[in-house]
């Protein structure tokens, strides 16, 4: 793998060097004469120089970038005036007037409002702004330790609901929504949607979230979750300087609850045998009772004496120790005022805190500027990475991001949950195992980590793009642009199946002999040493034509653009697998033989067009108003119908600057208010492809005459009418700062009208129709209101005779939905099992009203099933039909992301150390106790059912279980699963949802910058060590260890983690 | 200058490229239009073979009979060993324990099959109005296609028909898919089921194979057994005649190979791939003996369910009349005495497994800790391929399957055989008083065999009908199904419970049998299981129909 690194980079190398010549010597060629050199220093107010601070010739794209030392050279007329502008200060125009030197010294900007904010196909002034952008630098993502964008955005930005359901490495992003939206945000990297998944956190220049239909219409196709635009970063002109930058930490669970030890297995095992027992009148009274293990087995498991077959381990331990990570990353940045570059290269490494899981990642990302020729400006972008992740043969856990489903029975974290505690590790050379009851399989979580066989994936994805923007130079303010990106990404995937053994232990029970019993793999044995390999690949090609138009006549000033925007994509995949292979040492297909099922492949097409506009108009900045559109078409939709294939998504919006009126002069303290509001239409064709066809697909085979044959079965009921879903987005707000930026407050109300909704249809229909009725439809409608706050405050003070600066910005949110129409909802059902003026997220579920307490109180209530005992839990008979059964459920509880979400930031620093801790919680939503399914059957969990299928329960549980030493009990009545209706404890009911309000620490950073005197003696310009930890504490008031964020069902999965990282930060 | 040129060029060639609606116009990659799949026979007939899998599925190798397990477990004869909350374990026994268990919704799940049976339905009168849209085929071809989409609507319709009495027609005249379409009564409902079998009848060629396809055979068949339930006497003894004088089919030689790929008593059978292993079902991995899985590899425990007491002692003598059991009903000593297995007819010994049975070059030991081993119901919840009765399940379940070499198993799934079409013959005929054939087509069931028979008339007739049919279709998926058609289901499956011998092995080689209850508490059948609850979706969206008065 390192030396493909190294070839790989060896040819890169060599490519942008010959790009490099080859642009060079363009500029040369078209580089024009010009009247004067002028020449300078940048300094901020204190003196010290200021590098990287953008220099260009007012009303052209010439200029140039301050070096390292804050000096710039730059050729222009006498006429000419200088624009001096920098991220963080407030810019300022110099006329040259024959001067040949020009000091510049720059005012920091407070305010922030000079800052220049990414939106749709374009960047403006944050002043300017008609529609709701927040947006965040990539030096403050970096605050919080994480090897992916994704999970370091919730709460950093006000709008963003961030859920991340594992800490596995390699498969640890979060999931993001923007303003209570079901559906996903779409993602914008350099100008194109593209994957944010493995980019550096370094390389990120911005992060920009558009949320109203304003800012977002540009995008029109999927834009209806909103869009979040990643920057990455361009070069600076000056000598070349080199950042390095390293971490090194380790991670633990962030949250995991603890399960029973040995002698408490044994306790509370007996407990709930005994109170199985006692309800099924097996035994009459609990001095009837011979328990299942004894004085002298829980002796045994105490005497520290494994080879006896007992011991007191505890697995949940064995399986999530301590996992270590480490990136590093160098940039280069540096160029001329023709010719800018910048370069990184990472490296990260991540091994899991279960042994095994091991995932590296190499990063490369170049971003090349040229100024071809005095109109001409070209900006090539390349970026790669190459992933190798590697698990064991079983999956750690659940990773459901929506909660539908639960991965894994056999799980990693299923089997260390599944593992009895008084089980010693090996017997006879053997990893012991449990026996899961519903499957009947063994359960040893440390064979399934190590000698189970692995997962390999190999993945190496490539991003391209090359921009040319061309000034008009007869038309000024005229440009034309054109943007062609070609992304492949393609991996190649291996996983090898050992096949082991294990001694299981017998399921505990009455007068058994504790014999373990040697027993082959629960993948069971008869392939042998099996494998599959497979490729996938992915093609994207993009290509985008604009013309911009800007120009300023009295105080008016108009921006237009137009866009014309294509997109291909293709992706195919193979894979084929082999079975018997002689050894695991070479896993090679053509070492085996062919499985039963040996090959499969697939592949897929998509396209789409765009049209877009945006025009812009101010008057004296003070009145802004900006209408954009987009014209859309998708091939999701039939282009024989007319004006289905096609959409149109305007948007208008307008902002008054108040505090630019002459009326507003007299108030010193306000830097700018401003009120917002917006108006706009999004698009979503998120529907699955060809449904206004209507088609035959492949269904399984037959034998027929001792021969397959090919089973076709049709697929969807056409919908020729299908057509685009659309978001009515409504925003209105206002900013302001005062006292020079120690106050800012922006606040932001919307409401978003989701209509025509592509929806799967069925559920008001009858059975008997056997599903003729089209699959797809516009129907549903839906809204989200809500509101955003964010509230900054930063200030300087003077300790010690230094500089103490501090900031504090808090941010929070609230959104809520409901459904207006849901055409799945039948016609004669109640109202409460009604959708409409509903959350969104409810699902349906009984409402408990607590534990039965008395046998009085169970003969006068209504039961599912078959007769409660007390301890179980009691449901309300909401028809009234003296049952429970399905019709008594109810649509409850509230979304798992919370309604109410908190952001807060505190950061400061002095002489050199600086601090910043990142606080997020939220408030308004239900946890359930990952439980209970929502598929309207029953089902239990090891979080809520005490020995599930046999498995170690978490303490909270059986320590709270009814049973008759606890009769005041919290939790349903403790059962090792032999009650006929013990399983009703887990029908989705409202007993099993909790408030999951929680504040936590997500991440807290402390770094010291050596002083820059003591560095220049040694050609340093910059060092930073700094110390970070992520996930560090969490108030709630959950049973301790659920996690607010953990996935909704589960039997076990990778929890997030919590990490500790030192690291350094060096600039030569 | 040229980069301007390229320029242009480029902007140029991009509006070309969109200028155009075709752009967006695709084609799927992975699926195929409807013109294209009825343009020709040969296409057509894939379409067709997805209706092939509704066999497997109603048949006891899949989940649609019952969804908790087979549908002997909530009779008299079988018993399903775990007390886990599963299907194949605790559930089966719930339902047969009645009580107020058995709500409209929880009978639905397991049992109801009307959402799976009317998509079946839909996509079959999809079919068949597609092949009249777009088809030109011969006279031949047409007959063929329709002939076998026919029967399997047919075939659908007699499971619905069997489960809820009357029920919503649909044909192929799609555009009486409506939301509120009310039930059919159920002579109409018998009429359309009888039109579709007598079609496919008429139309289809005869052939002995039962594994290519449907025969004429096979849909005159399945039109006797249906006309059973619907009671239509003349038909249902017309079709099997036809069967019968065919000439194409025969009773096997031994009854232990009726079941058999390609036996000549097989009229249909869905089969697997036996090559290759690509289409095959689990069921010995469920039903094996307990032993399999450290003897054989089998990688879950097998011995899900096991036969009861009860329908071993339904197992005459191998001379006729049954062993007196009175000594091994014993439920405190037990017995030392060996049980007379094998003195038992064939067909007891080609259906269950007893101790000391052999089975792939063993002995069964289902004894306290034998190979295979007891397990005590619900105290020892944990059976782990244990049996709870003292047998295991020998009749469909592959002894020349070997788990090592692969788990899936292969035999094929018998849809119907002739063994049946002669019993529906003997009813048929008993009940048009046409006592003759019926006496002979009794004798043929009970040669086979090497029973002796005595022709009958009147009750005792109809008692021998019944007393064959439950032994010799044993295990097949009938003899629930036939005990709710003769309405004797309440009364034979109520206040009672199922028994099993327990086997002790004693020091001295010798083994003690004592009669133990396999339950805990008495079966029940409420006579409102004599028709299936409408499923709640159904009512809460047809305002047609509403619920059973019974399921209220």
């Amino acid at each position: 793998m390192l030396i493909f690194m190294e070839r790989l980079n060896f040819k890169k190398e060599k490519y942008l060097i010959a790009k490099t010549l080859l642009f060079v010597g363009f500029a040369l060629f078209f580089s024009p004469m010009f009247g004067q050199v002028v020449n300078g220093t940048v300094t901020d107010a204190t003196g010290a120089t200021l590098p990287g601070v953008s220099v260009t010739v007012k009303g052209t794209t010439r200029g140039t970038v301050t070096d390292m030392n804050g000096a710039y050279e730059l050729k222009v007329t006498p006429k000419s005036t200088l624009v001096f502008s920098s991220v963080g200060m407030v810019s300022k125009l110099v006329r040259v007037e024959e001067k040949p030197i020009v000091n510049v010294v720059l005012q920091e900007n407070v305010t922030g409002l000079g800052d220049v904010v990414v939106v749709g196909y374009g960047k403006q002034r944050k002043s300017s702004l008609t529609g709701a952008v927040s947006a965040v630098s990539g030096d403050d993502l970096l605050k919080t330790p994480s090897t992916n964008v994704s999970s370091v955005l919730g709460g950093r930005l006000p709008g963003i609901s961030s859920v991340q359901v594992s800490g596995e490495p390699g498969d640890d992003q979060a999931s993001l929504r923007i303003r209570g939206s079901i559906n996903s945000a779409m993602y914008i990297v350099d100008g194109i949607p593209r994957s944010i998944n493995d980019i550096d956190p370094n390389d990120v220049e911005s992060v920009s979230v558009l949320k109203d239909g304003a800012a977002a219409a540009v995008y029109g196709l999927d834009a209806s979750g909103g869009v979040i635009i990643i920057t990455t970063k361009h070069g600076m002109a000056g000598k070349t300087e080199f950042t390095y930058n390293g971490t090194f930490g380790i991670s633990q669970n962030a949250n995991f609850p603890k399960f029973m030890n040995g002698p408490q297995f044994a306790y509370y095992y007996n407990m709930g045998d005994m109170m199985d027992k006692l309800a099924n009148g097996i035994i009459s009274s609990s001095s009837n009772y011979t328990p299942i293990f004894t004085q002298d087995n829980i002796k045994e498991m105490t005497n520290g004496d494994p080879t006896d077959g007992w011991d007191n381990v505890d697995y949940i331990k064995k399986v999530f120790g301590t996992g270590t990570n480490q990136k590093h990353s160098i940039t280069a940045t540096g160029g001329t005022d023709k010719l800018r570059y910048y370069t990184s290269l990472g490296f990260m490494n991540q091994s899991g805190n279960i042994d095994n899981f091991n995932f590296r990642r190499y990063n490369l990302r170049s971003n090349i500027d040229v100024d071809v020729a005095p109109n001409v400006h070209m900006i090539l972008g390349i970026a790669g990475n190459v992933d190798n992740n590697h698990k064991p043969a079983f999956n750690s856990g659940g990773t459901d991001s929506d909660g539908s489903s639960e991965e894994g029975w056999l799980s990693i974290a299923h089997q260390a949950i599944m593992m009895h505690p008084y089980l010693p590790e090996t017997y006879g050379g053997l990893y012991t195992a449990t026996i899961q009851n519903n499957i009947g399989l063994p359960n040893s979580p440390l064979a399934a980590i190590y000698q189970s066989g692995y997962q390999k994936t190999q993945s190496f994805d490539i991003q391209t793009n090359l921009s040319l923007q061309w000034n008009i130079p007869w038309v000024p303010g005229l440009s034309l642009k054109v943007n062609g990106s070609y992304d492949y990404e393609s991996s190649h995937n291996k996983n090898l199946n050992t096949p082991y053994y294990v001694e299981e232990a017998p399921k505990p029970a009455a007068g058994i002999s504790w014999a373990f019993v040697k027993t082959a793999d629960p993948r069971g044995i008869s392939n042998g040493i099996n494998m599959g390999e497979g490729n996938t690949s992915f093609t994207q090609l993009i290509g985008q034509g604009s013309a911009n138009y800007v120009h300023a006549f009295g105080k008016n000033h108009i921006d237009a653009l137009a866009l014309m925007e294509i997109h291909d994509n293709t992706s195919y995949s193979m894979a084929a697998y082999a079975k018997n292979l002689s050894f695991p040492d070479l896993p090679e297909l053509s070492y085996g033989t062919a499985t039963d099922s040996p090959i499969s492949g697939y592949s897929g097409h998509t396209r789409s067009v765009g049209f877009v506009y945006r025009l812009k108009y101010d008057y004296a900045d003070k009145y802004l108003a900006e209408l954009t559109g987009r014209y859309d078409g998708s091939y999701k939709f039939s282009g024989n119908v007319k004006g289905k294939r096609w959409g149109y998504f305007p948007s208008a919006s307008v902002a008054w600057r108040i505090s630019k009126e002459n009326f507003m002069e007299n108030l010193k303290f306000l830097d700018d208010l401003k009120v917002r509001a917006s108006i706009g239409l999004l698009g979503n064709d998120n529907v699955s492809e060809y449904s206004f066809l209507s088609q035959y697909s492949i269904d399984g085979q037959i034998v027929m005459n001792q021969t397959l044959a090919n089973a076709l079965a049709r697929v969807v009921i056409a919908n020729p009418n299908l057509t685009w879903e659309k978001t009515l987005s409504y925003n209105s707000g206002f900013d302001f700062t005062m006292w020079g930026g120690k106050l800012s407050v922006d606040f932001d109300g919307f409401y978003n009208y989701t209509y025509d909704m592509l929806t799967y249809n069925g559920g008001s229909y009858p059975p008997s129709m056997g599903g003729y009725f089209v699959s797809y439809l516009n129907s549903d409608k839906m809204d989200v209101k809500g509101f955003e706050l964010t509230v900054g405050h930063r200030n300087k003070l003077m300790l010690g005779g230094k500089p103490f600066n501090y900031g504090i910005n808090a941010n929070m949110t609230y959104a809520i939905n409901r459904y207006l129409k849901y055409v799945n909802d039948s016609p004669n059902i109640p109202d409460w099992r009604k959708h409409v003026g509903r959350s969104v997220d409810a699902n349906y579920g009984w409402i408990a009203e607590g534990l039965y307490k008395t046998e009085d109180e169970i003969s006068n209530s209504a039961w599912y099933g078959t007769r409660p005992n007390i301890g179980d839990i009691k449901y309300k008979d909401l028809n009234g039909d003296g049952k429970i059964d399905d019709n008594d459920r109810a649509l409850i509880g509230r979304s798992n992301r919370p309604r109410l979400t908190f952001g807060a930031d505190l950061n400061c620093s002095w002489n050199g150390f600086d601090m910043d801790a990142q606080f997020t919680g939220g408030t308004q939503f239900d946890v359930s106790l990952t439980g209970t399914y929502y598929n309207g059957n029953d089902d239990n969990t090891v979080w809520t059912q005490t020995f599930k299928e046999g498995a170690n329960s978490p303490i909270y549980l059986v320590k709270n279980a009814y049973s008759e030493a606890n009769p005041n009990g919290t939790f349903p009545r403790i059962t090792v699963g032999n009650l006929s209706h013990g399983g009703d404890n887990g029908l989705a009911s409202t007993f099993w949802l909790r408030n999951g309000r929680y504040i936590r620490l997500k991440s807290a950073q402390l770094g010291y910058s050596l002083p820059r005197t003591l560095l220049a003696k040694v050609n340093i310009q910059g060092l930073r060590l700094f110390v970070q930890g992520s996930n560090i504490f969490t108030i709630d008031g959950l049973p301790k260890g659920i996690d607010p964020e953990s996935p909704r069902v589960n039997n076990g999965y990778y929890p997030q983690q919590r990490t500790y990282m030192g690291g350094v930060t060096l600039t030569f | 200058m040229k980069i301007r040129k390229i320029y242009i060029i480029l902007l140029g060639a991009m509006l070309c490229l969109v200028s155009c609606n075709n752009y967006l116009t695709l084609t799927p990659t992975d699926s195929a239009s409807d013109k294209l799949v009825w343009s020709s026979p040969t296409y057509a007939q894939l379409a067709v073979n997805d209706f092939y899998h509704y066999l497997y599925y109603l048949g006891n190798f899949g989940s649609g009979d019952c969804d908790a397990g087979m549908t002997e477990a909530l009779t008299d004869e079988f018993k399903y060993g775990s007390a886990n909350y599963n299907a194949m374990c605790y559930i089966p026994s719930e339902i047969s324990y009645g009580g107020s268990t058995l709500t409209a919704n929880y009978v639905d799940v397991y049992l109801g099959n009307w959402s799976t049976d009317y998509g079946y339905i839909c996509r079959i009168n999809e079919a068949i109005y597609k092949m009249k849209k777009y088809s030109s085929f011969t006279d031949a071809d047409t007959k063929n296609l329709m002939g076998q989409m026919r029967f399997f609507r047919g075939y659908i319709y007699l499971d619905l028909m069997k489960r809820y009495k009357q029920v919503i027609l649909y044909d192929e005249n799609m555009d009486n898919y409506k939301n509120n379409t009310a039930l059919s009564s159920d002579s109409t409902c018998w009429n359309f089921v009888e039109a579709d079998f007598e079609y496919a009848a008429h139309n289809l060629s005869a052939s002995g194979v039962p594994d290519n396809g449907i025969t004429k055979g096979a849909a005159f068949a399945m039109l006797s057994r249906a006309m059973l339930y619907a009671q239509r006497w003349n038909v249902a003894k017309a079709a099997a005649d036809s069967v019968i004088n065919s000439g194409l089919y025969k009773l096997t030689g031994s009854y232990a190979n009726a079941q058999n790929r390609d036996s000549d008593e097989a009229i249909l059978q869905y089969a697997f791939d036996t090559k290759n292993y690509t289409t095959y079902h689990s069921f010995d991995s469920y039903y094996a003996p307990g032993g399999d899985k450290a003897a054989d590899g089998n990688n879950i425990s097998g011995g899900y369910g096991t036969p009861t007491q009860e329908i071993v002692e339904s197992y005459e003598l191998a001379t006729g009349g049954f062993p007196d059991w009175s000594l091994w009903h014993n439920t405190t000593t037990g017995t030392d005495s060996v049980p007379p297995y094998s003195k038992l007819e064939p067909r007891f010994a080609a259906s269950i497994l007893y101790n000391g049975s052999s089975w792939k070059g063993r002995k069964i030991e289902p004894y306290v800790g034998g190979t295979d081993g007891w397990c005590t119901w619900f105290v020892d919840s944990a059976p782990d391929g244990r049996t709870t009765t003292g047998y295991y399940l020998r009749k469909l379940v592959d002894e020349s399957h070997h788990f090592t070499v692969t788990q899936n198993s292969t035999q094929p799934w018998t849809v119907i055989r002739y063994a049946e079409v002669l019993l529906n013959y003997a009813e048929a005929c008993y009940q048009t008083k046409d006592y003759a054939d019926a006496n002979a087509a009794i004798r043929k069931i009970r040669t086979r065999v090497g029973l002796p028979y005595a022709d009958k008339s009147s009750a005792d007739l109809m008692a021998a009908i019944r007393q064959e049919r439950k032994v010799e279709l044993a295990f097949e998926g009938q003899y629930y199904w036939d005990m709710r058609r003769w309405g004797l289901a309440e009364s034979a499956f109520s206040n009672y419970r199922t028994h099993g011998l327990k086997i002790v092995k004693n020091d001295d080689d010798t083994y003690t049998y004592t009669y133990v209850e396999t339950d805990t508490k008495d079966r029940e059948f409420p006579s409102k299981m004599y028709r299936f609850p409408l499923p709640q979706t159904e009512i809460a969206n047809n305002s047609a129909v509403s619920q059973f008065a019974d399921w209220k």
